[in-house]
């Protein structure tokens, strides 16, 4: 018999692009009677986000206030999420249903390996969204978003080195959608860039994503660029970028950078 | 490496791996035994290491050993493997990215029964679903989910065939014993490989993005080139011609398989013969000679009985593939036929590019005949390429030179010396004239690249077009800038006098003709850029009006500009009194005439929808973002940085940009007044154009074309003067501190007039 390989073993970047962003947020006039995720303010995300993390290292979790006659059409939430920074010791017991979350919606998965990429550098600027009602113990993962955060330089040098944070994937399940949830968890994963000194923020969405587009454009993201048939499933993209500094700033932190090096 | 690989090279590191410390119980697991049902049991042999200078040293041992001292989900990783390297990743066991996985009692290959006889009605169904395949193939999916997942293909092309005569399905045929109904499928098909042959070669000759645009992967496997197309031909001829005299079946099944083998036939005959120049009506009747047959073709495929156990996603396994298997690609039949009469529509068209008028018509006629909804394909747009590039003669027939001079003299330099070929013929390098020619070949070398580079960015795909406009920008800054210096050294030969108008300024004045060229292409660039935004809705619609602002800035510029050429022109012409060059003249005065008038009727346009557009964002009739992460000023950048490295015109500054598309010290009313003014003027500009000829329009050739879309604006032009109308009909109506009783709906993009002109509908609230 013919050996034949296997795997493929050549990469083929171009194919297997990026990766495909699947959102839902809020609807903007949304009164309805379940309870909202609290959006916390900006400004003391991290001391909110590391109380999180002890609270469920605790298991402190949150009393459920529901009646069950509000469970008619979209799931209620939970009076309280939790939002969580990832960190390596949450691989067990949530990788499997993060990937879960987010390969749902795409037509060929990404390995292991592509999460524990992002989780495994930049678990600080991932997040989930748990839902503690659905078990003290384990609360029940029903968003997540991952990013990752580096230097970036134009290929063409037309524009100077940025610090550039890059969100990759982002899911909330689909019978929690209508909340909010997405869009707290974008926000704290910028909040964290912030803390970081990112410069700018970029990532694809899908065209035909027009909850996603409209979310991250909400939060001040312009779209730069259209990017044709970016998908497998031969849908073309948009590029949204949001810059968190001007460019004057970039290039003096820059400068800075550069003449501290040189002491 | 796995474990259980028994035939290490020697006893020591058998030895070595026996001492490492694995949980043997969980291995072989049952998922694994499973995955080497396919090798008979057999775990696939270690490669032989053997290489001259290298001494291999198998390292399995110690790399078992350092993995065990991981933890789970820990990594370890080289600064150099990006996020890039991370997403070619693949998890072997997983049947989505593992191809060699079975399922349970799955087999590698299919099992298929080549001398199993087929019904008419079948080989019908099979042509039809192959028809569909190489649609998919056309519109950018790759061969092995597409045409590559027939078994009949694949049973041609593995193991390559040398000759026709080894490409029977059934190995134990001859040509003799061959059924008829096999022959049909066999000639098809190998029509079929033959005409994918000819396209792919035709992409890959020119400029397309691949997997974007199209995927010429072939897996390794050769598309027939072994065999000749007259063989494949003559077959397909003999089919066509047994099927005729055939009594074996119903008149109907037999015309509806005649119609298929002929369509077949002149396909392959088309995708080669489209590609000479020679004749652009020889390439026009290849097309609707093609298409005459689709309506027949089209309506008989109820005839056909589909066969989907002729295709299996299974024999991407045996490609030389990259990535695992994926699902075969599905496309409707209504959609094929509609794909294939636009492939005839479009490629008849493309042909009429080889009727060269001058070098601004050939421009419009590749914008026009891009910007045509839906997009021509990829195939067609690479021959349209191949018409104009190929080989470094423009059309088959014009050198660059001279497309290059008939643009500059129809612009800039008309019956200008700078242009006279008799400068070439001076070899006494002292001679002004030699000096002229020397320099004008340097520009023209330089100037050639980026010129071309133009007609070539409009034929790639709409996205890419914006894209890459964004740096040839930059080039044909560098180009204006260069040809400045050219400009000047040139004047030493060519003694222009200058202009000394102290009213206009206290130094002498020149025509700076190349840098005034390249400046003019650069603006009409910076345009195409911002409208192109438009286009693919770049822009949010809060951003609508300072997007319009911008256009009506660089449009106004270009008509600016052209007023500065018209006054050398004319000059000149008043110096020049041959009679010979006079019609140069007048037809560089015509064309700068043109170009006013529609740079003109575009500002008015532009200015008259950035001002209604203020207006609805003072009305709120916009939303505008919260923005908790930026301000007006970062999202600006973002905006502009195409602009960014452009000298002139100028940037305009935030600061300054706001405040003129706020107009904060204009009433409202003042301001739709105004737009309504614009729109006005602007209307009459295309009403104007609309009655020009093609001659004067500069789009011989494509008047059709031009006159729909002059057409499109204008309409597009009167209702945003009903939209101004409705909104100040709302302002005046409105109580103090009331509500406007309006809102407005942005249509989307191809439900407006025009692409380029976003007029937003005023509808009321009550």
């Amino acid at each position: 018999m013919v050996q034949r390989p296997r795997v493929s073993h050549q990469k083929k970047i171009k194919h297997v692009k990026a990766c495909k962003i699947s959102v839902f947020p809020e609807s903007p006039h949304d009164h309805s009677t379940t309870f909202q995720p609290s959006h916390q303010p900006t400004t003391n995300t991290l001391s909110i986000l590391s109380r999180l993390t002890i609270m469920t290292e605790t298991v402190i979790i949150p009393a459920v206030a529901m009646s069950s006659n509000t469970r008619e059409k979209s799931r209620p939430l939970p009076a309280e999420l939790l939002y969580i920074q990832y960190s390596h010791a949450h691989e067990k017991q949530y990788l499997p249903s993060i990937r879960a979350l987010i390969s749902k919606d795409l037509s060929e998965p990404y390995s292991i390996y592509v999460y524990r990429y992002f989780l495994y550098q930049w678990g600080d600027l991932c997040l989930m969204a748990l839902s503690p009602n659905s078990s003290p113990v384990s609360p029940k993962l029903i968003g997540v978003v991952i990013s990752k955060l580096e230097p970036h330089t134009s290929p063409s040098h037309s524009s100077p080195t940025t610090l550039r944070g890059y969100i990759a994937m982002l899911a909330v399940s689909s019978s929690y959608r209508n909340h909010g949830i997405a869009t707290t968890l974008v926000r704290k994963a910028i909040d964290a860039m912030v803390e970081r000194g990112a410069d700018e923020v970029v990532l694809e969405t899908e065209e035909t994503n027009i909850p996603a587009m409209k979310l991250y454009e909400r939060l001040g993201f312009l779209r730069s660029k259209k990017l044709h048939r970016y998908y497998l499933n031969g849908n073309s993209a948009y590029r949204l970028v949001l810059h968190l500094k001007n460019v004057g700033e970039m290039m003096e932190a820059k400068e800075l950078q550069q003449g501290g090096g040189m002491l | 490496m796995l474990s259980q690989n028994h035939d290490l090279a020697t006893h020591d590191l058998a030895a070595q791996v026996a001492a490492i410390d694995i949980d043997e119980s969980q291995n072989p697991s049952s998922a694994n035994a499973n995955a080497f049902a396919a090798w008979n049991g057999e775990p696939p042999p270690t490669p032989k290491l053997k290489s001259n200078g290298i001494i291999a040293i198998d390292i399995t041992g110690q790399f078992s050993h350092a993995a065990q001292q991981l933890e789970l989900g820990e990594l370890i990783k080289d600064p150099f493997f990006t996020l890039f390297e991370s997403v070619g990743a693949l998890e072997i066991m997983d049947p989505k990215m593992d191809s060699g996985y079975l399922e349970p009692g799955e087999t590698m290959e299919d099992d298929y029964d080549f001398s199993q006889p087929l019904l008419p009605e079948e080989i019908i169904g099979i042509i039809d679903q192959l028809l569909c395949h190489e649609v998919a193939w056309h519109i950018g999916h790759p061969l092995g989910q597409t045409i590559f997942t027939s078994l009949y293909i694949d049973r041609i092309l593995d193991p390559c065939p040398t000759q026709i005569n080894q490409t029977f399905f059934d190995r134990s045929e001859t040509s003799e014993d061959e059924s008829l109904n096999f022959q049909i499928l066999r000639a098809y098909c190998l029509g079929l490989i033959k005409t994918c042959s000819y396209v792919n070669e035709g992409v890959k000759a020119e400029h397309y993005y691949e997997e974007e645009d199209f995927a010429t992967h072939t897996f390794n496997r050769s598309l027939l080139e072994n065999i000749g197309k007259d063989e494949i031909l003559q077959l397909l001829g003999d089919t066509e011609e047994q099927l005729s005299g055939s009594t074996e079946m119903s008149t109907e099944i037999k015309d509806a398989l005649i119609c298929r083998v002929s369509f077949r036939k002149k396909f392959l005959m088309a995708v080669e013969d489209v590609n000479s120049r020679d004749s652009m009506e020889s390439i026009k009747e290849h097309w609707s000679g093609l298409q005459t047959l689709l309506p027949t073709l089209k309506s008989s495929a109820t005839l056909g009985k589909p066969v989907p156990g002729t295709f299996s996603v299974k024999i991407q396994r045996k490609l030389a593939s990259t990535v695992p298997p994926r699902p075969i690609v599905e496309i409707s039949w209504e959609a094929t036929c509609e794909h294939l009469e636009r492939l005839c529509r479009d490629g008849s068209i493309a042909a009429e590019v080889l009727k060269y008028y001058d070098s601004h018509s050939l421009m419009t006629f590749v914008s026009l005949f891009q910007a045509r909804k839906p997009q021509p394909s990829v195939y067609v747009r690479t021959l349209l390429q191949h018409y104009i590039f190929a080989d470094m003669i423009i059309l088959g027939s014009i050198s660059i030179r001279q497309v290059l001079d008939d643009d500059l003299s129809s612009t800039v330099l008309p019956a200008n010396i700078l242009l006279d070929r008799g400068n070439d013929e001076v070899e006494v390098p002292t001679d002004p004239r030699f000096m002229m020619a020397a320099q004008m070949e340097s520009f023209r070398s330089q100037a050639a690249r980026s010129y071309l580079d133009i007609l070539r960015t409009i034929c790639q795909n709409r996205c890419r077009i914006r894209r890459t406009l964004c740096r040839l920008v930059a080039d044909w800054e560098v180009l204006q800038h260069d040809a400045e210096e050219m400009d000047v050294d040139l004047r030493q030969y060519t003694r222009e006098e200058s202009i000394n108008d102290p009213d206009i300024s206290s130094e002498p004045i020149y025509s700076f003709p190349l840098s005034s060229w390249a400046y003019f292409y650069k603006l009409r660039q910076m345009e195409w850029l911002v409208q192109m935004g438009f286009e693919l809705e770049i822009y949010q619609s809060d951003e609508l009006a300072t997007m319009y602002w911008y256009l009506q800035y660089i449009a106004k510029t270009r008509a600016r500009h052209l007023e500065r050429i018209r006054g050398f022109t004319f000059r000149a012409s008043r110096r020049n009194r041959v009679p010979e060059k006079q019609t140069e003249v007048i037809n560089a005065l015509s064309f700068i005439n043109y170009s006013t008038l529609e740079a003109t009727a575009t500002y008015g346009f532009a200015d008259a929808l950035s001002c209604l557009f203020t207006v609805l964002n003072r009305l709120s009739l916009i939303k505008k973002p919260d923005l908790p992460y930026s301000n007006d000023l970062q999202r600006y950048e973002v905006r502009m940085k195409p602009f960014q490295l452009i000298g002139l015109p100028e940037l305009v500054s935030h600061d300054e940009l706001s405040k003129v598309v706020a107009q904060p010290e204009e009433s409202t009313m003042d301001l739709l007044k105004y737009a309504s003014e614009s729109a006005l003027a602007a209307k009459k500009g295309f009403e104007i154009i609309s009655k020009l000829n093609a001659k004067d329009a500069y789009c011989q050739g494509s008047y059709d074309s031009w006159l729909k879309n002059v057409k499109d604006c204008l309409k597009a032009c009167i209702f945003t003067g009903i939209s101004i109308a409705a909104v100040k009909k709302a302002v005046v109506g409105m109580k103090d501190g009331g509500d406007v009783g309006i809102k407005v709906e942005i249509p989307e993009i191809g439900k407006g007039y025009h692409e380029w002109w976003i007029v937003p509908k005023v509808v009321p609230t009550s």
